[in-house]
């Protein structure tokens, strides 16, 4: 927000006018697309006619080292597009039309491998469901430390750390699938943490997680970002969730950022009011206080900080 | 007669453990209710109990007075309409369209009447633009609400909602109070199982926390999720205003001016009002 513009070496994310049409979306659409391009040649991608198809429409973003962010936007307004383009899910194992350009970590997306990247950029799915891949929550989450070439007795530290933080040490050695929908989530969350990746995704975690083990795993992503530096986006419906833990908002609208910014940036602009995005109570309470009875204070982020602020204010 | 009386109802998956242990509840019809609680609780595994689709370990599970083991599985299934957690466990069509026709296809009801269930279900969860897609290719949120439309467009007596709010927006939940609503007017039983602490405050009535496939609390949604010994033991939180409420009471007196505002108030909504009315009231003095 001051100082120099970051370096290149802090910025671990970057998209140039990224776009993308699900295959899906192109086979439904064929004639329509087909004969854009055939009109206007390689510029039918930026042409207006073609952004109803588009999951993403010309997204430029850059996600800095360290960040805690949270993406939020309307149903189906791109946000779980947008970061399977962050391992390279899209366009590898999604297809479709890619335009633009993705570099994550100083390398373009397209030329990387999906299981090299996925060792930098961790993504946890909206559905854990298609995470869960082995015989036995233990194996599931040994795996990825194994594929790291970790030693034996260090993967057994980690595994014990973690699953006890989760609370997951008692279903070790039950099958992924045989376990609730909650319980999959946080062996799906086990399994992406203890690689430590540079970048840990979440998709909606929280619609799954009883609320508090949502509070304590958001506990430990705030910890590891502050003490490792890991950068963490969480995609969430629940603002009031999230406040108290992020420092940037990114807003997704129709397949568009809106805005990116600091929190209190982003929570005193309009872009929220713009979208769909539910506006937590107390938020709102703080921005007619400021629109209507002349409050200039800053808008809290957590039930505590709004006590204290309206005390102080009325006093 | 209730309209759902679970008996000592106990389940297992076939391990040792039981998902559900001797749990006995009842229901009344037109009631609205929360079932909340840790991961591994038991609640999903407890609403699979009300339409046959898990049979009792030991104990009985009665819908308008008869057991479900003894219904016609027809009569079951169209009496108590479930929505599963995970979407992907009840989709299986290649386009939303063809994935309500299904839902409709064996109703015994009249094909206009199928018709106009369709129709209805459409508007209400704004369907129209995804009705050639596949569910497949929805996004989260877009996905659930196609499962919410799959168990309304069969006009259930009971709806039964596990997560309904895992990605809705502000519209997804201005339908889904608009359900609510519906249901309550017709005197319909609604269950929603659900993480969401602020959804379950504002739009539920009746809140049962399960714990350990026990139940560890059951009540009006005020005592419930304001209780701290039940919000600790069943790994929830306190909804925002009731904590905030809590806040301001400990740190002031109830002389001060705040602490009446916000106990007058029913949330910040109200707050708002009454705090704008106390300023605008001091202005012109
Ligand atoms: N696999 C797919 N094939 C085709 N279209 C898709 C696919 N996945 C998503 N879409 C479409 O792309 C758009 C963006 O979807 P996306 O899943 O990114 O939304 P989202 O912001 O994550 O929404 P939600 O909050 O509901 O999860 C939507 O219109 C959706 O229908
Ligand atoms: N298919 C299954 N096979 C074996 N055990 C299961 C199966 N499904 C659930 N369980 C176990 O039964 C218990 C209750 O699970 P259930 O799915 O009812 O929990 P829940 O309260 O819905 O949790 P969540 O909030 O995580 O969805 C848990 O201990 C879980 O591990
Ligand atoms: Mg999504
Ligand atoms: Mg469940």
């Amino acid at each position: 927000m001051n100082g120099s513009p970051p370096s290149e070496l802090d910025t671990q994310i970057i998209t140039k006018n990224l776009s993308f049409i699900y295959e899906s979306a192109y086979k439904e659409n064929r004639g329509e697309i087909d004969s854009l391009l055939k009109e206007k040649g390689p510029s039918f991608k930026d042409d207006p006619k073609l952004d109803k198809f588009k999951a993403l429409n010309s997204i430029d973003l850059s996600i800095l080292k360290g960040k805690f962010i949270a993406m939020v936007g309307d149903t189906g307004s791109g946000k779980s597009t947008l970061v399977r383009t962050f391992n390279g899910l899209i366009p590898s194992f999604y297809r479709g039309i890619f335009f633009g350009y993705v570099n994550v970590l100083g390398k373009d997306t397209i030329q990387e491998k999906v299981s090299a990247l996925s060792q930098h950029v961790g993504l946890v799915f909206q559905n854990p469901d298609n995470q869960l891949v082995a015989m036995t929550v233990e194996r599931e989450i040994a795996f990825g430390l194994e594929n790291l070439g970790m030693e034996q007795s260090q993967i057994r530290e980690k595994l014990t750390q973690i699953m006890e933080y989760l609370k997951i040490t008692h279903l070790k050695d039950r099958h992924p699938y045989d376990l609730s929908g909650g319980e999959k989530q946080r062996v799906a969350i086990a399994s992406i943490l203890t690689l430590e990746p540079s970048v840990i995704i979440l998709d909606e975690p929280t619609a799954t997680l009883d609320p508090q083990a949502a509070q304590s795993v958001l506990n430990l992503l705030k910890k590891l970002n502050e003490e490792n530096k890991i950068t963490i986006i969480i995609i969430e419906h629940r603002l009031e969730v999230i406040l108290p833990f992020c420092n940037e908002i990114i807003v997704m609208n129709q397949g568009n950022v809106l805005e990116h910014g600091p929190t209190q940036q982003v929570l005193l602009s309009s872009s929220l009011q713009k979208t769909g995005v539910r506006i937590p109570e107390y938020i709102q309470m703080f921005l007619q206080l400021r629109e209507k009875a002349k409050y200039s204070g800053t808008i809290p982020t957590n039930i505590d900080q709004a006590v204290l602020k309206l005390k102080e204010w009325l006093n | 007669m209730s309209q759902i009386f679970i008996e000592n109802l106990s389940y297992t998956y076939g391990n040792d453990a039981y998902a559900l242990d001797q749990v006995s509840l009842i229901i009344q019809k037109g009631e609205m209710v929360g079932i909340m609680g840790r991961n591994g609780a038991g609640k999903s595994t407890l609403i699979q109990q009300l339409n046959g689709l898990l049979i009792p370990t030991s104990g009985t599970v009665f819908i308008d007075g008869i057991s479900t083991e003894e219904y016609d599985p027809y009569e079951l299934t169209k009496k108590i309409g479930i929505m599963f957690q995970n979407p992907e466990h009840q989709l299986f069509c290649s386009s939303v369209e063809e994935e309500l026709d299904f839902s409709l296809k064996n109703l015994k009801i009249s094909k206009e009447l199928k018709t106009q269930y369709k129709k209805s279900t459409i508007e209400k969860l704004e369907l129209q633009k995804l009705l050639h897609k596949s569910p497949w290719n929805c996004s989260g949120g877009e996905r659930k609400k196609v499962s919410i439309a799959c168990v309304l467009c069969r006009n259930p007596d009971v709806i039964v909602f596990d997560e309904p709010t895992l990605g809705q927006d502000k519209y997804g939940y201005q339908i889904l109070d608009q359900i609510l609503m519906n249901a309550k007017n017709e005197n319909k039983t609604t269950i929603v199982v659900t993480h969401n602490t602020e959804f379950a405050y504002t739009y539920l009535d009746r809140i049962i926390v399960l714990e350990r496939g026990k139940i560890l609390a059951d009540g009006p949604k005020e005592k419930i999720l304001t209780n701290p010994v039940i919000l600790k033991n069943g790994s929830l939180v306190e909804p925002q205003f009731s904590l905030f409420h809590k806040k301001i009471n400990s740190t002031l007196s109830s002389q001060d001016i705040l602490s009446s505002l916000v106990s007058n108030s029913r949330g910040f909504n109200d707050l708002t009002e009454n705090l704008l009315n106390h300023i605008g009231r001091h202005e012109h003095l």
